[in-house]
């Protein structure tokens, strides 16, 4: 078997394009995706028409991305993930309107008052962000981690 | 049973002549279709993982006469082959629907 990086180009871009795709199905099915790959590009670069190269680029362009959509969407994780968003920003909103209600005594000087301001920021886009994750994990905690495997050709 | 799609009836068609392995099924596609249907690796292996989870396609551990070992042969389950009728059938009745209203193929005589 030849190691993904001694292959041509597109080869290796479609390879790694197929990392785009959900784990359990680039497992199941991504070597003889990469491989169909392999034996189509070779059969429309035999036709020598380079309008022959650029129809089958666009179909695996297209042919692809619509797979990477597709998959994520039978794994159901878009929906998890946006649940887990949504209970993200709920909680965030909560604390909010929570903090809101603490009295903060604000530093005198401006300077100081813009450094608070991006530290808070900062902290509320971490909290969602650690939440999104703490979410999504909890809610897809049926779904089991695999072992990851190289893709070859 | 709802009517089939395009790629999942052709998949079939292509199965129905024997096993196959992807890049076979997808050559097939096309022949059949007339060029007309160029799917993807994608689109096939989504097509037969949709079917394999429907019991309609399985995959073979043994092909009768294997070209590529590497490969991953698949063929049509005795369920499936009943579907593949029963899809035929309905595609069948269409026809004769179209022609009752005198709706007939381009380039047939009847």
């Amino acid at each position: 078997m030849t190691p993904l990086r001694r292959l041509p180009v597109a080869i290796r871009i479609y390879g790694a394009a197929l990392w785009l795709c959900p784990p359990s199905f680039r497992r199941q099915y991504g070597d003889q995706m990469l491989r169909d790959f392999v034996e189509a590009r070779d059969d429309a670069r035999a036709a020598g028409d380079p309008r022959a190269v650029r129809r089958f680029a666009a179909q695996m362009t297209i042919d692809l991305a619509r797979t990477v959509v597709i998959q994520w969407i039978r794994t159901g994780a878009i929906a998890v993930a946006a649940g887990a968003m949504l209970c993200a920003l709920s909680l965030v909103s909560a604390l909010v309107a929570f903090v809101q209600r603490i009295h903060v005594d604000l530093p005198p000087r401006a300077l100081e008052f813009d450094v608070l301001f991006v530290v808070l920021i900062i902290s509320v886009i971490v909290v969602i962000i650690a939440s999104t994750i703490i979410f999504t994990q909890w809610f897809a905690g049926s779904i089991r981690r695999q072992p990851r495997r190289r893709l070859r050709y | 049973m709802p009517p089939l799609t395009p790629a999942v009836v052709h998949v079939m068609l292509s199965l129905a002549a024997g096993e196959r392995h992807g890049y076979a099924i997808l050559k097939d596609v096309q022949r059949q279709s007339n060029q007309a249907l160029r799917f993807g690796p994608g689109t096939i292996y989504g097509t037969l993982q949709r079917l394999m989870e429907a019991g309609w396609v399985e995959e073979t551990t043994a092909p009768a006469a294997p070209v590529d070992e590497r490969r991953r042969y698949y063929r049509l389950t005795r369920g499936g082959r009943a579907a593949l009728s029963e899809e035929v059938d309905r595609l069948s009745s269409l026809v004769q629907l179209a022609r009752s209203h005198r709706i007939a193929p381009r380039g047939s005589k009847g």
